[in-house]
């Protein structure tokens, strides 16, 4: 005879493989049904009759099977349905109470999780590259202390030498390849299209390890110079400009009106730290040119950690080859090495914000939880009658905190279901609300990944909110059916007091928070930077140098500024080499001002540059402090000039007329002394949040540059875009025209990030408020509803109605008060940390702390005077009637 | 069916389905028709009875069942009798033939005595 397990076993195997066993009886009714069929048709019947009378004297398959199952499982999946339904059937008995916990803990569980995806796709996820964590990036990096920042070294770009001398001592780095960014125009596939790239050394895609998925990536060969021109193109050109076409490779396409060999398509997705970039040709640097000597610092460097290796050996190792380099060579001179793992290469920018939104939402989640706990409080001491009469019909403590455990777990998973919803809703907003190269993902998603991520935290959640009031439910039931009376109150209020009180002082450190970066924000956009960005449309444009030598660039330039000027609606027009604020200068350099000392080259004093063409001041409406600006008799003229900013004057001529003097810039290849005509305003550099720098301005003529930025004045300037691009088509019908738009939008783009930190934290903040405000609410509500006798009394024995009120509200902004202290010093000590996101507001501003408490305490009002009027308006008679 | 059938005593289904499988392992149709065949159609098992009793003696370890093909190339689930069962069939069989010969003992002394 075969083993059997005993009965209990069985039973239990029976309950999970129960599916397994019901095919097995359906089977066994089936052939018993077929059976019969045939024996009838046998004793002569018709197929069907015999069919039809098997069944009939059969009776219901269905039937037969449930009875079958009564005495497989029967208890076991009996008893558990029992609790979903009796539980299910509570749940929605109470559908305020249910909607309540489950929009809340929506809230917070949708709201981590989306927050949850973006830190996992930037910061979690490993990257898209073959052991993507071993890939650096490497720079330059001098001692800078003026800089402002918190770091105390200034990364800067690569010299070619350096990054040779460095892949011949490295030990610990392999494959050191060379990047940097290129913008071409496109021609001889449909419309003229501006595009961007990454010029790179042939070490580039075997240093990443990404194959083609068509073609071939980038040889020695190609990069040697003066090869044949070829590219690669990114799977997102190649789908757009050449439909996917196959054949695309060996095709010969126009760049910036050089014919250019295509020789190979990247797989989608693939990307190096920027998402726009349309193709990869190679840098073509000439290996044995003494570039110390003829060139400054222009290369991106990104490497590989040989394996094994550690990050900090490599520090140490590149300081160490860097200090011998710096001590060979004079141009060397206090040039150290600075590597940054590829990972905080790609979420520098936005981690801190990312840290802060996950720590703001972890907070929505604690005041959630809070708000839930608080609810199941009240539940279940509404419950008291219920859960004492399942105790006396002999439930034990465990039982019945299991069944509360278990209420609030499936209250969660609903509430994280409906979270996931709304965490892909947000994530969509998100993508479309921040611009394409703040978050360097493609798209936010939620996967498997994320799904996990909301089912623990729905669990981890369900059993947080549940455990405490479970346990005091529980307990105080216990005791409570001991007693006989069992009426007096019971609601535990200390407990939900604390709750209340946590909440409000999560709420006031969220509000503060959010409230600084809306005040960030605020004053990030009032910024005057030194000039008027309002009116101002901007438009790009790159020639072909191929086209257009140094005299053709001066006139094409004059023409089309020209050509707008004279358009209807503008005021005025000029260009520059970038848009200010933000668009990067020309360079910066050494310069040497006439008549003072020369000094050895790492000690001279160093200025930024810019180019402008004569107007540019007056477009921007930069104030000119001294002198006069580049003026349009200026082109033709043989004197040439500069134009300096304020602060270049205030650094570096002190008490000194600047006009008149004059200075060489190390710019080209000649760099005659030339006078200052101009003083104009400062600017703020790099961002709407940087200082001026001090800044050399050329105009176009000295320095013919190819891409220059138009910047035109009107008054309405949505409305001439069009006609200003067909001037400059009229003049050159084969150029892109790129990034039209307004100033003021660039600027606004410019800073998304801290808008979206606004945003965001702002949403969360005000959740927040809403959550604790419910709290206060539903706690206020229930202490007057379990107070209905005393104030019945007290109406009766002629209370003041306006002192009962108040007695009731002044309950309330007790908490309020207690969780609003609480929340201040809490916010003076964790919004510390959100130091350099902030913008002309400390952590500690009174302003935005007391609006907070303002307006914590106006919501706080109305949540307590809603039950406060409930409370004045108890019939005396009838509260004593009660019980 | 002209014969009246007859409702089977509570037990009894239980020692007629261990005596039917003492000699050869059947299926539940099978069974079925086989103690209608023997009682000349006067007893008629209900599958509604007859498949909740082979699920209660295979749980209790008196029958065990197994899929197998029929004569007619069919699979069926045959039951059988394990060692416990028959021992079991051997006992419910030497007790209903106490009960029934005493039933049968006092009717005959009732039917005398009237």
């Amino acid at each position: 005879m075969a083993f059997r397990p005993p009965r209990f076993v069985r039973r239990v195997i029976a309950l999970f493989t129960w599916n397994a066993r019901d095919d097995d009886m359906q089977q066994e009714m089936a052939f018993h049904l077929d059976a019969m069929t045939r024996d009838l048709m046998r004793a002569g019947m018709r197929e069907e009759e015999a069919s039809l009378a098997a069944r009939r004297r059969f009776g219901s398959v269905l039937r037969q099977k449930e009875r079958g199952h009564d005495i497989r499982i029967g208890i076991l999946l009996e008893d558990i349905m029992r609790d979903i339904r009796h539980m299910a059937r509570g749940l929605r008995k109470n559908l305020g109470f249910t909607t309540a916990v489950v929009l809340t803990l929506m809230l917070g569980i949708g709201g981590n999780t989306a927050i949850f995806s973006v830190v996992d796709q930037l910061l979690l996820r490993p990257l898209p590259y073959p052991n993507g964590e071993q890939l650096v990036t490497v720079y330059e990096s001098f001692p800078r202390a003026d800089f402002g920042t918190a770091e105390t070294r200034l990364r800067n770009v690569v010299s070619p030498a350096n990054w040779l001398d460095w892949q011949r001592e490295s030990h610990t780095l392999e494959g050191l390849a060379l990047f940097r960014p290129f913008v071409g125009t496109l021609t001889g596939v449909g419309d003229p299209l501006r595009l961007t790239s990454q010029t790179v050394s042939a070490e580039f895609f075997p240093t990443l390890g990404v194959k083609p998925l068509l073609g071939r990536t980038l040889t020695p060969e190609d990069d040697r110079p003066k090869a044949p021109r070829v590219m690669v193109l990114s799977y997102d050109l190649w789908q757009n400009r050449f439909a996917g076409n196959p054949k695309t490779v060996g095709r010969v396409v126009r760049l910036n009106d050089i014919p250019v060999e295509i020789i190979g398509v990247m797989p989608a997705g693939f990307r190096f730290l920027y998402q726009d970039v349309d193709f990869w040709a190679p840098l073509q640097l000439d290996r044995n040119q003494p570039w110390r000597q003829t060139s400054g610092r222009f290369v991106n460097v990104v490497a590989r950690l040989k394996p094994g290796v550690a990050i900090g050996d490599a520090r140490k190792e590149m300081e160490a080859i860097a200090a011998r380099l710096a001590a060979t060579y004079e141009f060397n001179k206090n040039s150290s090495v600075t590597i940054v793992p590829l990972r905080e290469e790609l979420t520098g920018q936005v981690q801190a914000s990312l840290m802060v939104l996950y720590g703001a939402v972890a907070v929505l989640l604690a005041i959630a939880c809070f708000n839930v706990a608080n609810l199941l409080l009240a539940r279940g001491a509404s419950r008291r009658r219920e859960i004492a009469i399942r105790t006396s019909l002999g439930a034990g403590r465990v039982a019945i905190i299991r069944q509360l455990l278990v209420e609030s777990l499936l209250l969660a998973l609903i509430g994280g279901v409906l979270g996931v919803a709304l965490a892909r809703l947000s994530l969509d907003a998100l993508v479309a609300f921040a611009p394409p190269n703040l978050l360097r993902v493609p798209e936010l998603f939620v996967d498997r990944r994320v799904l996990m991520y909301a089912l623990g935290l729905s669990v981890v959640t369900g059993i947080l909110v549940g455990i405490v009031p479970a346990i005091v439910v529980a307990g105080q039931s216990m005791i409570q059916s001991i007693r006989s009376g069992g009426l007096t109150v019971t609601h535990s209020p200390r407990i939900r007091q604390a709750l209340v009180i946590c909440q409000v002082a999560m709420t006031v450190v969220l509000l503060c928070g959010a409230g600084l970066m809306v005040r960030t924000i605020l004053a990030l956009n009032a910024t005057k930077n030194g000039f008027d960005k309002q009116n101002v449309l901007t438009m790009d444009i790159v020639l072909p140098g191929a086209r257009y030598n140094a005299d053709r660039r001066v006139s094409f330039y004059r023409d089309t500024v020209g050509a707008i000027r004279a358009l209807p609606g503008v005021e005025s027009a000029a260009a520059a080499n970038s848009l200010a604020v933000i668009g990067s200068p020309r360079g910066g350099s050494w310069f040497h001002r006439l008549g003072t000392p020369e000094l050895p080259a790492p000690e001279r004093p160093t200025t930024l540059i810019r180019v402008v063409t004569p107007g540019y001041f007056k477009t921007l409406r930069i104030p000119v402090l001294r002198g006069r600006e580049f003026a349009d008799s200026d082109e033709t003229s043989p004197n040439q000039s500069f134009v300096v900013n304020e602060a270049f004057a205030q650094q570096f001529l002190k008490n000194i007329d600047p006009i008149g003097e004059s200075l060489t810039v190390w710019m080209q290849d000649q760099n005659p002394y030339l006078p200052i005509i101009g003083v104009v305003g400062d600017v703020s550099e790099g961002s709407v949040r940087g200082n001026p720098q001090p800044t050399v301005f050329y105009s176009h003529r000295q320095m013919p540059e190819t891409g220059m930025t138009f910047v035109i004045r009107a008054s309405q300037p949505g409305a001439i875009a069009a006609s200003a691009v067909a001037q400059i088509r009229r003049i050159d019908p084969n150029l892109a025209v790129t990034k039209i738009r307004t100033l003021e939008g660039a600027l606004t783009e410019s800073v998304a990030r801290e808008r979206l930190n606004a945003l965001v934290s702002g949403a969360f903040a005000l959740s927040g408020l809403l959550l604790a405000s419910f709290g206060l609410y539903g706690l206020l509500a229930f202490v007057v509803t379990e107070r209905t006798k005393e104030i019945g009394i007290r109406i009766a024995l002629g209370a003041q109605l306006g002192r009962l009120k108040g007695s009731v509200v002044g309950g309330g902004l007790r908490l309020v008060a207690i969780g609003a202290a609480i929340g201040v010093v809490g916010a003076l000590v964790v919004l510390r940390s959100l130091g350099s996101l902030l913008f002309q507001v400390t952590p500690s501003d009174l302003a935005t702390y007391s609006a907070v408490v303002t307006l914590l305490c106006i919501v706080a009002a109305v949540a307590s005077y809603v039950p406060a009027r409930r409370a004045a308006r108890v019939e005396p008679l009838l509260a004593l009637r009660q019980e | 069916m002209a014969v009246r059938q007859i409702d089977l005593l509570q037990g009894t289904l239980d020692l007629l389905i261990l005596k039917s499988l003492a000699t050869t392992p059947n299926h539940g149709y099978g069974i079925a028709t086989r103690l209608h065949q023997l009682s000349d159609d006067v007893l008629r098992v209900e599958e509604g009875s007859l498949y909740p009793a082979l699920y209660r003696l295979e749980e209790q370890g008196l029958i065990e069942s197994e899929w197998r093909p029929t004569e007619n190339n069919r699979k069926a689930k045959f039951y059988s009798l394990t060692r416990k069962g028959r021992a079991a069939a051997q006992a419910e069989h030497d007790a209903w033939l106490r009960l029934s010969k005493a039933v049968t003992r006092v009717l005959r002394l009732l039917e005398q005595e009237a």
